[in-house]
C-alpha cells in the first residue's frame, strides 16, 4: 500500500528499524519495500559508551544484545542494502570506516545528499575523492574538516552534473581553495563556509567567481569583517548571505 | 461542458465554470470552481476525457474529509497567497486527530493531490516517529497478529551484527 510507504519513508531509521516492523505483519511487509529506506541519518551513531551513546544506539544494543562496541558497519552496510540501490539521502557518522562508504559508492547510484564526518583524525582518513564518480546524481555535499577539497571539488565537476551545493567547516580556505571552488564549481547555488579561516581576498574570489549563489553561510569565520561594505556590496545579489560573528583577527 | 471539444475547452472562457463533487458515502455534494478541482489529477483526467458528468461521484470519502480536500484545494488555487500563508493553512488543515488524517490519506491518495500526501503523510509520520510499536498499535486501533515464535525471527532478520555480506 503506497500510502503506508509514503508515511514510513518520513519516519526515520530508528522507528523503521526498531518499531514498525513490529506493529503488525502488513506493515512489516510495507516497510521490506526499498522506498522507504531512502532519507538515511546515520549521523547520531555511536561506537561505544565511553562517547555516551545516544538513546537510538543504546536501543539497538539491548534489543539485539550487543556487548562491546556498536557495530557501526555492518549496520550500515545492512540498512543500505535494504534501500535497493535507492537511497537519496546519507548522513554518515563518525567513527564510520572506508568500508562502509565503499559500500555506498556501489549501492546508492540515486544519491543526491550526502554528509560526510569529519576526516581529520586518526584511523580517519577518508578518500572521499576515490567514490565521487559513483555518485553521478549528488547534488549537495556536507563535508566537516576535510582537507581535501580540491582533489574533491575536481572530482564533482567531472562526475556530478546538477551539483549545486557545498558546505565545509573549521579549514582554512586558502587561495588554492578559493580558486578550486570558483573553478570547478562556478555555478554553484548554496555554500556553507562557516567557522573557516579565510581572508578576505579568498572571500572576495569566491563572491566575484560564483554568480549563482543564492544561499551562503560565512558565519563566524575569521579573515574579514561582519560589516565589511566591500563583501556586502559584492554578495547583494545573493538572497541568503550571513556573515553574523566573523572578524578580521581571531 | 462535457462534451465540449479539446479546443472550445481550452479557449478563455467567460463565465467561470464549476463542478459538482458528491460523496458516495453520505451523499453531500460540494459545487467548486473548476479550477480548485482541477488540483486533483484524478478529476483532472476525468475532465481531460470527458469522462465527468456534471456531478462527479466520490467514492470512498465522506463529506466531512471532501470538505478538507476542497478546503485545501481552494487555498493552493488563490494565486495571491503567499508561501507563509499556505504554511499555517495546511498546519490547520492538518491538525486532526489520527482517524481523521488516516481518511484525509487516502483522500488525497485517491485523488492524487501530491502536495496533500504531503502534509498529511508527514503529520502522522510525526506522530509516530520514535513511538514504541506497542503505543504505534494503540494509536492505530491495529491489532498484534504475529505469534511470538514469528515476531522473533523478524526480530532475528534485523540481527545485522551477524549478517553476512556477499
Amino acid at each position: 500500500m503506497d500510502c503506508l510507504v509514503n508515511i514510513f519513508g518520513r519516519l526515520g531509521l530508528e522507528s523503521l528499524v526498531l518499531d514498525v516492523p513490529f506493529v503488525c505483519k502488513s506493515w512489516y511487509r510495507a516497510a521490506l519495500n526499498p522506498e522507504c529506506w531512502r532519507h538515511l541519518d546515520f549521523s547520531k551513531l555511536k561506537l561505544h559508551d565511553s562517547l555516551s551513546y545516544d538513546d537510538f544506539t543504546l536501543r539497538l544494543m539491548s534489543t539485539h544484545q550487543i556487548v562491546g562496541n556498536f557495530p557501526i558497519t555492518p549496520f550500515i552496510k545492512s540498512v543500505v542494502k535494504r534501500s535497493g540501490r535507492s537511497a537519496t539521502y546519507i548522513a554518515l557518522p563518525e567513527y564510520c570506516t572506508e568500508e562502509a562508504l565503499l559500500y555506498i559508492a556501489d549501492e546508492c547510484p540515486a544519491l543526491r545528499y550526502l554528509v560526510l564526518p569529519s576526516n581529520f583524525g586518526p584511523g580517519r582518513k577518508f578518500n572521499i575523492q576515490n567514490h565521487i564518480s559513483k555518485w553521478t546524481n549528488l547534488q549537495f555535499l556536507r563535508l566537516q574538516t576535510c582537507f581535501q577539497m580540491q582533489e574533491v571539488l575536481a572530482q564533482i565537476s567531472i562526475h556530478c552534473k546538477n551539483f549545486v551545493g557545498l558546505a565545509n567547516s573549521r579549514v582554512n580556505i586558502g587561495k588554492a581553495e578559493a580558486s578550486a571552488i570558483v573553478n570547478f564549481l562556478p555555478n554553484i547555488k548554496a555554500l556553507g563556509l562557516r567557522f573557516t579561516c579565510m581572508k578576505k581576498e579568498n572571500l572576495v574570489t569566491i563572491l566575484q567567481g560564483c554568480k549563482q549563489l543564492e544561499r551562503f553561510d560565512a558565519r563566524n569565520c575569521i579573515g574579514f569583517d561582519e560589516g565589511d561594505e566591500e563583501i556586502l556590496k559584492l554578495a547583494s545579489h545573493i538572497r541568503s548571505f550571513k556573515l553574523k560573528g566573523s572578524m578580521l583577527f581571531d | 461542458m462535457a462534451s465540449a471539444p479539446e479546443n472550445e475547452k481550452n479557449a478563455s472562457a467567460p463565465e467561470k465554470k464549476t463542478l459538482t463533487l458528491k460523496s458516495m458515502i453520505n451523499n453531500e455534494e460540494f459545487v467548486v470552481d473548476e479550477h480548485v478541482a482541477l488540483q486533483s489529477v484524478t478529476i483532472k483526467n476525468m475532465v481531460d476525457s470527458d469522462c465527468a458528468g456534471d456531478v462527479i461521484p466520490v467514492p470512498t470519502i465522506s463529506g466531512e474529509i471532501l470538505a478538507l480536500v476542497i478546503e485545501y484545494c481552494k487555498n493552493h488555487a488563490n494565486p495571491s497567497a503567499s508561501e507563509d500563508d499556505l504554511k499555517k493553512a495546511d498546519a490547520g488543515i492538518v491538525a486532526k486527530d489520527i482517524y481523521t488524517l488516516i481518511d484525509l490519506v487516502l483522500a488525497a491518495n485517491f485523488l492524487d493531490i501530491k502536495g496533500l500526501l504531503e502534509v498529511t503523510s508527514q503529520k502522522i509520520a510525526d506522530s509516530i516517529k520514535d513511538l514504541p510499536h506497542q503505543d504505534v498499535r494503540e494509536i492505530f486501533g491495529v491489532e498484534n497478529d504475529y505469534t511470538p515464535e514469528e515476531e522473533a525471527a523478524v526480530r532475528a532478520e534485523h540481527d545485522w551484527a551477524f549478517e553476512g555480506f556477499p
